[in-house]
Order: C-alpha cells, then structure tokens, then sequence
C-alpha cells in the first residue's frame, strides 16, 4: 500500500512538472515565420520574361529596402521555352555569391569562383559547388494563371545551402 | 598641544566613517568574498584565472561602448564599425582593445586551463570546477567567433559560412537549429548573432563563473596594470586592419579565420564529412579534457604518478599548436583552383595526429614508470638584497618616468596621434605595475 | 628556480622563435605572415618571464643553462642570420617598358597573350577591368599583387625584371587562374643599355 503522504507529494511534483508543457509550443517564438508560411505572391508576368532569358526576383516582398536586399531572398525564374518556367535560388551553395543565367551556355553560373549549375535541375555540374555532397540549388514553387501572371508559393531547400 | 588634538580628532573620525560604512558593507555578498592580496613576488601562473576574469570585464566595458555606434543590419552592420574606426573619437582605440582582449582572454584561458591540469589543482574535490571550466573554455571560444562575425567584412562572411553549413549539416537538431540562428536570411542572421553575442552567452557564463571561481579570490594590482599595460602596447604596435566588405556579387579572397578556430578549419579542409570534421572531433578533443579528473585516480599530485593527466596534457598542446598552424598554411601555387588550394590530405592528417598521440601518451607512460623521483636540490635562496635607500630611490624614479609618459600620451591624444598615445599609456601602466612590485619588496622587510 | 614557470618560458620562447620563423623567413605560404605578430608577442613574453622563473625560490641549477644555449643557436639560425643579411636588392638598368592589358571574365586581352620583356628593364603594367566582377594581376615569383581592380578600374603594377626564365602571369582570385586567366611572361637576357631620351 502507498503512503498517502507519498500519493500527495508525487502529485506535487507531477503538477509543478506539467505547468512546463505550456511552454513547449512556445518555442516556435524562435523561427521567424518566413520558414513556415509561404504567402503567395505576385513576381511578375510570364511575358516579362524573353525566351531564353532570366528575371530577378524578390520573395518575399516587404517593401523594407533592409530587407528587400537581403541575398537570401533573391530569386531568378529563367524561361527555356515558350511555356518552360525554372526559378532558383540566387545564393550560391558555395560561398554564397548572386549567381544568374548565362544563356550562351545554357548554364547558370555564379561569378565568384565559376561553379556552373544545369537550369533545368539545378543540379552543380562544375566548379567548387559541384564537390559538395548536397549539390542542388533550392527551387523557388512558382504557379502561372491564365493572365500570364506568375505567383511565388513557397521554397523547397534550404538557401546557401542546398537540397 | 592643542592643535595636535585637533588633528587627532579628525583622523579618528574619518577612521570612524570607514568602519561605519565598512560594517554596512559587509553585510552584503561582495565582502562576502575573501580577496587575497599576495605580500610576496609570487609566481604569476597561480593568477591566470583572475588575469582571464579581468579581461572578461574589459571586454565587457569596450563592447558595452561599441554597442552605442553598431548596427546589426545587413547594411550598416560594416559601415558603422568602419565608421567606428576612422571617424568616431578614440573609437579605433575602444575598438582594437576589444579585439586584443578577446585574443588574450582565449589565450589566458587556455594557459590556465593547462596549468591547473599539470599542477593536478582538480583533485582536491575541484571536479566541478574543472567541468564548468572547460564549459566556459568552450563558451568564449565561441562567443568570440560570433563577435568578429558581426563585422560582415569577407572574413566573416567566410567563417559564417562555415558556422552555418556546420549547423546544417549535424543530425536531428541541425536544421531547427540552423532556422533559429539563420531565419530568413542575413538581416534576421546578424540581429540574432547580434543578441547572442552581446547578451545570452556573456549572461550564461557569468551564471558559470558562480559555480567556477573559488571561495578565496586572489588579486594582484601589479599583474593587472602589466596587463592592461600590454593591452595597450599590442594594440598600438597592431592595429587590427577592418577587410573588405561583403559584397554579394563579389567574390571572397582566400583568408584564414582567426587563430582559435584554426583547428576547425583545417579539419574541415580535409574533406571528410563535415559534421564529423567540424562538430564531433572537436566535441571529443573538449570530451578528453573534461574528464582528466574523472579518468585519473592516482593519490599522487606529482606528474610522475599521473600518467594519464600528462598523456592528455601533452597531447592537447601539441595537438592544438599543429592543427592551429596547419590551418594557416594555404598552397601557394596561385595557378590553382579554389578548393585545391585549400585541399589538405586526410590520411596526413589524421596520421599525425594519432602519432601524436601515441607519443604523447606513450611518452608519458614511459616517463611515470621509468623516472626516479628526484631528491630535492638545495641551493641557496636568491636573495635580492635592495639597500632601502636604493628602493625608494627607484621608486621615486619610476614615479617620475610614469607621470612624463602619461602626459606624453595626453599631449599625444590631443594632437591625434591615437597610435603613440595608445603606446605611452600602455608604458605608463606597465611602470604602474614594476612600481607597486617595488613598493611590495620594500614593504616585505 | 621555479621549475613550472622556466618550462612555460622555454616553450614559449621556443614557440615564439618558430612562429616568426614561419611567418617572416620560411617562405612557405604567404598566409603564415598573419601569425608573426602574436609569435613576437609570445617570444618577447617567455624572455620577459625568464629571469622570475630562474631566480624565484633560490638560484638556478647550471643545467637550466643548456636549453637556453640551444634556444638561442635556434633563434640566430633561423631568425638572426636572415635579420643580419637580408636579400640582395636587384638592381634595374633604367630602362621602362610598359604593357597595357584588358582583364575580362577569365581571360585577359581575350587570349592571354605571351608577354616578353628584357632582362633588367623596369616593367610597368596597366591593367583595366572590362568584366564584371573584381580581378588582379601578379607575375609569379617577378612582381607583386596588384590588389583588387574593380570593374572599370585601372590599376599599374610597377617591378624589375631581374631573372631571365619564363614565368606565368596570373589573376590570383581563387579559381580565376584555374577559369583560364593565366599566360606566360618572358623575361629574356638581353644587351640593352640605357640610352638618353628614353
């Protein structure tokens, strides 16, 4: 038989242990909401876009100039064909340099120590960030509707880093 | 007859004023503490962790300043410190105290961690003290690699690079722990490191200094004016130099991060496995030192009859003084590619490492059981035999040189030549340090 | 003598020696300049600790002297010898030619052209940028870096041709040299003397 003083005092010490459960879904104070919850935005219409050619873009938009410069929301959606739509991550796996599209080439390539990325995987084919074991660069979901206008819903991969 | 007892009344009561007040103060926690001001030249090692607490406080006062004119934005975070340094006044000297300091403080520590391991200052039930020790080793290495990050100048982009591809490579926590520090990009990066920084680690570890200093604190006035002194000195004769700014278009030249994690990246340059490089050899390395108490049971205190504590202590500093210069070493040849310039050879690597060890701990082994003990030597005692005169004279002396170089150095300030001015009064408090040794050695009659 | 703090100081000294070694005389990465100054700060500390640590607690033993000995036919060979005879200077013969060079994304004047030049000659090249992100200019092993030429920039880089051979002309960004920004750069033995008006 258990000692009813024994019953009261694990009862105490069990209530003061529950009353730290609340506190446990509070840490989601910590990740910025950014990481979690895509707003769906409007970056621009299809026919901005020339066939074989690129255009940069922000997601997501604050309006803040601090913000709207940070490297890491810099995107670029390249058109390969008439209705062919990749967009990537403009931070570059290796050091983090701005890549862009070189159509000559058909590769996209960042400037700072020329590792070359394919458009149509975004998979490293070559320089420094082909020699990483993660060697993809994070998509950028885009949806078009019938207008022509192409909406950013999300991010798949982590940026600088890959996927 | 009566103005002596004038004068005599009012010694005794300003002599009344301190004890009243002296009374008061004692109850509270700071005259709890026991400070021990040494009558004798003693040597400096038994006085590393003070040395290292007040560098602490340095860093503190300099940082705290520098907070007036920093901003943690992606924009002006290299602005204002650039601005720091060549517009605001004095600010280049507030600024390289901080960096020397933080230098010293690393360097301090990890001397006095490796006197207290080979003078066996753990046994006497100090185990707790040695594992929140290590800890706070740990923490300052870190929080000083998160204070020249916030620069944003190519070498720290460089080296939060690495922090974060270490981040996001280790299992299970990585990712969450990479969201938290990282968010959503640099400006969330730069406030958050920011906060680290400046707030939550120097917080945690004066929590960690109440569990590591002992009950009888030691204090040495002449030991902190030589080394506030040579703060000042080293400051003046290296000014550390701002970099170039992080351009996101631009690309970043090869540069070494500092000396401290220096380990880390050369072990990371060997191209294994970058968790395993970056977080879990370097955790293993600390690992070995936090358990030196736990491993070593010998009832001895000489190093002969603990051969485990000299293995660990000769292999951490041998290990830790080639993986720090490896690290500085970058193929020359310019002809080659990034990453070849950076390659270094696994299996060479880690070749000498372990032979390191195998020395290291063998050569301890061999020198327990191998060794006579020693009989002491008797030799006669070094007497510095001073005549009194001459002390006082040199005092005197000293005095006199101290005052001209403080005001060289106030005529330097105001003329702007920071540079000679940070070097007199670095002279100036080094003399202030010989001089209160003098005044010991006179008084110790 | 206190026994743990003259080990402290013959290491430290012993460090001290090495690291100044490395990072003014040996030549062997040019990253290792970085380490000099702590390493001086290191040396001057172990000698300043020194004579504390012979005298505290009576006299030294005759013994202690060696390694002292040893430390200090270390610190001359090393250090000393290179600080009492540094390099000879080379000596130009007057003469200046002067080269002119477009840097662009990994190539520089479109076919990184063989330059050659006189032995003894004083070389001054100008480099513009005509990409679109930074590069430099060096002559390996002839001439010093030039520093970062931003786009749009014109940098000169000014040196003697001393030694005959051929050498190759590089931007040193990591990885452009690799990209193809590299040719050769003849330095041929010559009778040029300096005539007036040049």
């Amino acid at each position: 038989m258990v000692d009813r003083r024994t019953v009261i005092k694990s009862l105490f010490i069990a209530s003061g242990l529950a009353c730290l459960a609340p506190f446990f879904p509070m840490g989601k104070f910590l990740t910025p909401e950014s990481q979690t919850s895509f707003p769906r935005q409007k970056v621009g219409n299809i026919e901005d876009i020339p066939v074989g050619g690129q255009l940069f873009v922000v997601y997501p938009k604050t309006g803040d100039p601090a913000k709207d410069t940070d490297p890491f929301r810099q995107f670029v959606i390249i058109r390969l064909s008439e209705n062919e739509l990749y967009a990537y991550s403009r931070v570059c796996i290796h050091l983090w340099c701005l890549v862009d599209y070189k159509n000559d080439k058909n590769l996209i390539e960042c400037p700072c120590h020329g590792s070359q990325y394919d458009p149509k995987s975004g998979f490293a084919v070559a320089g420094p960030a082909s020699k990483q074991p993660n060697r993809y660069l994070p998509i950028l979901k885009i949806e078009v509707d019938e207008n022509g206008d192409i909406y950013a819903i999300g991010i798949e991969g982590e940026i600088g880093y890959g996927r | 007859m009566e103005g002596k007892n004038k004068e005599k009344k009012f010694i005794d009561d300003v002599r009344e004023a301190i004890d009243w007040t002296v009374k008061r103060l004692e109850r509270t926690i700071l005259f709890g503490i026991r400070f021990v001001i040494p009558n004798r030249i003693v040597s400096p090692h038994g006085f590393l962790g003070m040395l290292t607490f007040i560098t602490f406080i340095i860093l503190g006062v300099t940082g705290a300043l520098l907070m007036f004119y920093y901003r943690p934005t992606l924009t002006q975070a290299y602005d204002t410190v650039k601005m720091i340094n060549d517009e605001v006044d004095f600010g280049v000297v507030i600024r390289n105290i901080h960096y020397h300091a933080s230098n010293l403080m690393i360097f301090l520590a990890i001397y006095h961690l490796f006197y207290q391991l080979f003078s066996s200052r753990y046994k006497i039930r100090n185990e707790v003290i040695w594992v929140t020790g290590v800890i706070l080793g740990t923490l300052t290495i870190i929080e000083a690699y998160i204070g020249y990050d916030l620069i944003l100048n190519e070498r720290a982009v460089l080296a939060i690079n690495i922090g974060a591809a270490l981040t996001y490579s280790t299992p299970v926590i990585g990712p969450i722990l990479a969201d938290v520090v990282i968010g959503s990009g640099f400006n969330d990066l730069i406030i958050r490191i920011y906060t680290l920084h400046v707030l939550i680690f120097p917080m945690i570890m004066i929590l960690l200094f109440t569990l590591h200093f002992p009950r009888n604190l030691v204090f040495d006035p002449g030991m902190v004016g030589i080394l506030v002194g040579g703060l000042f000195v080293t400051s003046a004769l290296y000014p550390v130099p701002i970099g170039l700014k992080y351009q996101p278009t631009q690309p970043l030249h090869i540069t070494v991060p500092e000396w401290y994690i220096n380990p880390l990246y050369a072990l990371l340059r060997t191209g294994i496995d970058k968790f395993v490089a970056g977080v879990l050899l370097p955790a293993l390395f600390i690992f070995m030192f936090m358990i030196v108490p736990f491993v070593d049971r010998s009832k001895g205190m000489k190093l002969r009859d603990r051969p485990v504590a000299l293995g660990i202590g000769i292999s951490g500093i041998i290990q830790s003084i080639v993986t720090t210069v490896w690290g500085f070493y970058v193929d020359p040849d310019e002809l080659k590619g990034f990453n070849e310039r950076l390659e270094i050879d696994p299996i060479l690597f880690f070749g000498v490492l372990v032979l390191i060890n195998v020395v290291s701990f063998g050569g301890a082994y061999l020198y327990s059981k191998y060794s006579k003990p020693s009989r002491p030597v008797r030799t006669s005692p070094a007497k510095i035999s001073i005549d009194d005169n001459l002390l006082n004279s040199i005092v005197i002396a000293m005095v006199i040189v101290e005052v001209f170089v403080i005001g060289l150095s106030l005529i330097k300030y105001l003329m702007g030549d920071l540079q000679f001015g940070m070097l007199a009064t670095g002279l100036s408090l080094i003399i202030f340090g010989f001089i209160s040794y003098a005044v010991r050695l006179a008084s110790g009659r | 003598m206190d026994k743990g703090l003259y080990i402290a100081s013959i290491f430290f000294i012993f460090m001290g020696i090495i690291g100044v070694w490395l990072g003014l005389y040996a030549n062997i990465s040019e990253t290792f300049a970085e380490i000099t100054g702590i390493s001086l700060v290191i040396l001057l500390l172990g000698i300043g600790v020194l004579p504390i640590a012979l005298y505290r607690g009576g006299k030294p033993p005759i013994e202690s002297v060696v390694p002292l000995v040893l430390l200090f036919v270390l610190g001359f060979y090393t250090i000393g010898w290179n600080f009492i005879f540094p390099g000879e200077t080379i000596v130009g013969t007057g003469v200046v030619e002067r080269i002119h060079l477009l840097a662009g994304e990994y190539w520089f004047n479109e076919t990184n052209p063989n330059i050659t030049v006189t032995k003894g000659s004083t070389v001054i090249v100008s480099i513009t940028n005509v990409g679109e992100i930074v590069h430099t200019f060096k002559v390996l092993q002839v001439s010093d870096d030039s520093g970062n030429i931003f786009p749009g920039q014109t940098v000169e880089v000014e040196f003697i041709a001393g030694q005959a051979g051929t050498y190759r002309y590089i931007c040193t960004i990591p990885g452009h040299a690799d990209l193809g920004m590299k040719g050769w750069f003849i330095i041929r033995e010559g009778n040029v003397t300096a005539t007036e008006g040049e």
